[in-house]
């Protein structure tokens, strides 16, 4: 079955220009309505990694303006003011849903010092900011941070200038900014925000930061969420203690959440470690605790991909994609499993037969952690992920040093949900169970779903996502042990973005551990566009590029509209654990890098990164559970 | 109710409307005003001090500046004291040479004031009559608009699937639908699978146009509404039989859609609008005479 494209039968378009035509696609339904309800589902396309005017290091940066009122609004199409521009800005194809996640550690500090708010003109360190702000001094550096050494001074300025209740104030307007922007049905707004924690490798400096970021995403409405405020690295740097504290304020409040971590390319093998904070080898609990307030990882973001690096996938041809091999602070950082997706669904299955528990059993999502307020991901309109780096100029001849140089960045990513509706419950319950995918930015629809009974012509079937929800378990789910004889099956589908590249092929990346503990993983290619042939290698050639280096313009004369199939994992072992999930990947297309270049009259080879780039998605897997 | 509570909360509404107020008392008591007593006594009691504290602070909350005054130790009572009496006297003094007269962020600053008490007095007006509102909005219909908007469903043949000749396979889908008088939700069950959506309920034709091109958009356009099949149309996906129910022009919602959008609009227009009259009126009592300048198309004189 492996590699087979079902070719939509023309023969069935007309039934023979008869009276069977009507019964196109409906007969199965029937047969299987009575035995199990089929979700309606649609998906839509989100963002729940944002930062505002709120967040320390985006006021620092030149976001002295965007609110968390003005991103929600700019997400739902409304024009904002561009900040550091004079002019209005609006995004060219809104979001259903958004998350604004400011840093919880001092949040709407520089907003709070600017309007002199009696908050801080009440105290004494509170009046040195409002000072040390208006000399124009770096607030980041004066509010002391995190990683500060615990003196009694320090203790003394947190407790007046991060005190409960300015840290109350200041998170009770990112909850009305969200409330007042929810329109249910057409717009969700998720009441969020972003756990800073790091670690050190070695020495606790800037340039040993390795990144323990996670954003917490709630179902509060605007009175639920002020019930509590967010928990920062300022109270721990410890993820357990994040469950912990989630745990707990869930107890208390009956608020639900759960932590997305992000950037674990940048963590220094901190993030899918096969220990705990303390070193020690994870136990039973802590995978338990992982897995239940983790369900979801965030893949893509501006910061670069985190499914894989390709050192660590030598048989992988399209790993090397928007790979950043640097710490937070430009420090090198050498290729480590613990810092991709991939080798952490691996490590996830082992664990699960050492153990008995997955601790790294997680969905996949992409988010832009753009610093703007302005989630814009299409390459086109790419300004960067800082306001100081909007102005073109910036990215060319930097006058500023820049942490995060303009095209280095990715213009990525978004969330995709397969929810009932759009309503906060629906879409937190969609990303809770894992029924959602991931993209770096193009909104390509991809449906997924595994079983053991599904026949080629459902691949062509009108009714494909009924078919997959009555045969099969969406993308997120389980498959648990085979019927005899009897392998599994995966029911996807595929369609282009439309207004985005057409599609070059469907693969699926499928990992296991054999019955020695060997670890494995292997990349099928099993849908793809054109006449191509699989190489003697089992791998379909290139799709061809048809972008005008010149221009920045390509034509959809190559790739597919639609690629969808019914594939088998052709070298099964029903003894195995395993997983599997799919990456789509698109014809190649222009990266902003290249728009840059073509508008300011330099050789791309000066942005030192690559002209085109293939769009993609990934899907969240599927595990096969010999036992359970 | 809600919107004086609002205010009341609001640093810069105390600041102002304090200023306003203390602006108003001076005018109307003059030098008798107990506080100011004769030019060269300076009173001073827990209210101004509180209130100066407030001030010096920029942070307006009475109750934690009480507290904080009823805490104070003499010695921190006294330097309070005196810090007070000397801006007093500074003031008073500067005030008696005209200083501030021509200063801009003082000027700034009285306009500020006086703006806004012109918009609190247009906020104590009652609250516009439907009859009123119901008149805005026909006055203002332009504003309210909305966008033009299709709604069809559509029969494919796929560039992607084999067939034969495509446009004459959609002409004879057209052909069967018609004879079969296949409905709107009959759609999904003839032709090749649609790769966006199946069904455009009051889509722009932007909307559709970035789904299947300009050009299929502009052919559709074209079409009149009906329950009859019609087509098909070629997009760069293959060829659509389409049932195009209906086609809106930009039109005008009913004044009961958008009553609370109007009633806004409504209020912000009225306070802009009695600011300018209030401004107006003020005008009436002044003369302006042009020194040294160049003759305008307006007289010189534009007061009464």
């Amino acid at each position: 079955m492996e590699g087979v494209v079902h070719k939509r039968l023309g023969a069935k378009l007309l039934a023979g220009a008869g009276a069977a035509a009507l019964a196109l696609g409906s007969a199965g339904q029937q047969a299987g309505a009575a035995e199990k309800e089929v979700p309606h589902t649609e998906v839509y396309w989100g963002d729940v990694h944002l930062h505002t005017n709120y967040s320390l290091d985006a006021y620092a940066t030149g976001n002295t303006s965007v609110t968390p009122d003005m991103a929600y609004r700019f997400a739902r199409g409304i024009p904002i003011k561009e900040p550091g521009l004079d002019r209005k800005i609006q995004i060219r194809r809104p979001l259903d849903f958004l998350a604004v996640t400011d840093h919880a550690v001092f949040m709407g500090l520089q907003v709070f010092l600017s309007r002199k708010d009696a908050l801080f003109t009440s105290t004494p360190w509170g009046q040195k900011m409002i000072e040390a702000f208006e000399k124009g001094e770096n607030i980041m550096a004066a509010s002391g941070g995190a990683s500060a050494p615990d003196t009694p001074e320090q203790r003394e300025k947190r407790s007046q200038i991060f005190s409960d209740k300015i840290r109350q104030t200041v998170w009770d307007e990112e909850v009305d900014a969200a409330q007042k922007n929810y329109v249910p049905g057409k717009f969700t707004t998720l009441v969020g925000w972003e756990w800073t924690a790091v670690a050190y490798n070695g020495e606790k400096t800037v340039r040993n930061m390795l990144n323990l970021h996670r954003n917490v995403i709630t179902n509060a409405d605007g009175k639920s969420g002020k019930s509590f405020f967010p928990y920062s690295n300022m109270d721990s740097n410890r993820p357990e203690d994040l469950w912990a504290w989630m745990a707990k304020t869930k107890k208390r409040t009956g608020i639900d959440m759960f932590a997305i971590p992000h950037n674990s390319n940048l963590s220094g093998g901190r993030m899918f470690a096969l220990t705990d904070s303390d070193g020690k080898a994870i136990t039973p609990e802590y995978a338990r605790m992982r897995a239940a307030w983790e369900p979801l990882v965030e893949i893509t973001q501006t910061k670069g991909t985190s499914e894989v690096r390709p050192e660590l996938a030598p048989d992988d041809e399209f790993a090397e994609f928007e790979i950043r091999r640097k710490l937070l602070a430009g420090t090198p950082t050498p290729p480590d499993a613990g810092d991709y997706v991939r080798s952490a669904l691996v490590r996830g299955i082992k664990l699960k037969t050492q153990i008995g528990v997955n601790p790294f059993k997680f969905g996949v999502i992409g988010s832009t952690d753009i610093h703007t307020g302005m989630s814009n991901v299409t390459e086109g309109d790419f300004t960067g992920k800082l306001v100081m780096d909007i102005p073109l100029s910036q990215h060319y001849q930097p006058k500023r040093p820049v942490i995060f140089p303009d095209w280095e960045m990715s213009a990525s990513g978004r969330a995709a949900v397969w929810a009932t509706s759009n309503t906060r419950q629906a879409i937190f319950d969609a990303m809770k169970r894992k029924e959602v995918y991931g993209t770096t930015g193009t909104r390509i629809r991809l449906r997924v779903f595994g079983g053991f009974n599904f026949v080629p012509s459902d691949a062509e079937a009108k009714d494909l996502a009924d078919i997959g929800y009555r045969k099969g378990i969406p993308m997120g789910g389980d498959l648990t042990a085979a019927p005899a004889g009897k392998a599994p099956e995966f029911l996807i589908h595929a369609v282009k973005d439309p207004l985005s590249g057409n599609l070059d092929r469907v693969q699926v990346i499928k990992g296991w551990v054999d019955g020695k503990g060997g670890t494995h993983t292997k990349i099928y290619d099993v849908a793809w566009s054109g006449n191509r042939k699989k190489g003697p290698d089992g791998k379909v050639p290139a799709v061809g590029n048809t972008v005008d280096l010149g221009t920045g313009l390509y034509t959809n004369t190559i790739g597919a509209v639609q690629l969808s199939t019914v594939w088998k994992d052709p070298a099964f072992d029903p003894k195995d654990t395993a997983f599997y999930y799919v990456r789509v990947l698109e014809i190649p297309t222009p990266r902003h890098s290249l728009l840059d270049a073509i508008a300011l009259g330099i050789p791309v080879s000066a942005t030192k990164e690559p002209a085109t780039i293939q769009e993609r998605a990934y899907s969240s897997p599927i595990w096969y559970n010999p036992t359970t | 109710m809600a919107y004086i509570r609002r205010i009341l909360r609001d640093p810069l509404v105390h600041f102002l409307a304090a200023g306003g107020l203390l602006f108003a008392l001076y005018a109307w008591l003059g030098p008798q005003d107990y506080r100011s007593g004769d030019q060269r006594t300076i009173i001073v009691d827990k209210p101004t001090l509180v209130t100066y504290m407030q001030y010096q602070q920029q942070a307006f909350q009475p109750d934690y500046f009480d507290k904080a005054f009823d805490a104070m130790s003499p010695t921190d009572r006294q330097k309070l004291i005196d810090s007070y009496v000397r801006e007093e006297a500074m003031t008073r003094e500067a005030r008696a040479m005209g200083l501030g007269s021509a200063d801009y962020v003082i000027r700034r600053r009285l306009v500020q004031k006086m703006n806004f008490l012109m918009d609190g007095a247009s906020q104590d007006r009652p609250p516009p009559t439907e009859a009123e509102l119901k008149a805005y909005f026909k006055k203002n219909a332009d504003n309210y608009r909305r966008a033009e908007s299709l709604t069809f469903t559509h029969v494919f043949v796929d560039n992607e699937v084999k067939h034969g000749d495509r446009e004459k396979l959609a002409e004879r889908l057209k052909a069967e639908l018609n004879a079969r008088h296949a409905q709107f939700n009959d759609a999904p069950q003839y032709g090749d699978r649609v790769p966006f959506l199946q069904n455009y309920v009051g889509r722009t034709p932007e909307f559709v146009a970035n789904q299947f091109g300009q050009g299929f958009a502009d052919a559709l356009e074209k079409l009149e509404p009906s329950d009859r099949w019609q087509g098909p149309i070629k997009s760069e996906y293959g060829w659509h039989v389409v049932l195009f129910i209906k086609h809106e022009p930009a039109s005008l919602p009913s004044f009961d859609e958008v009553r609370q959008q109007v009633e806004n609009d409504y209020n912000n227009d009225r306070m802009a609008a009695f600011r300018k009259q209030a401004t107006d009126d003020l005008l009436k009592h002044y003369k302006v005479r042009l020194v040294g300048l160049p003759a305008t198309d307006k007289p010189a004189d534009v007061g009464g």
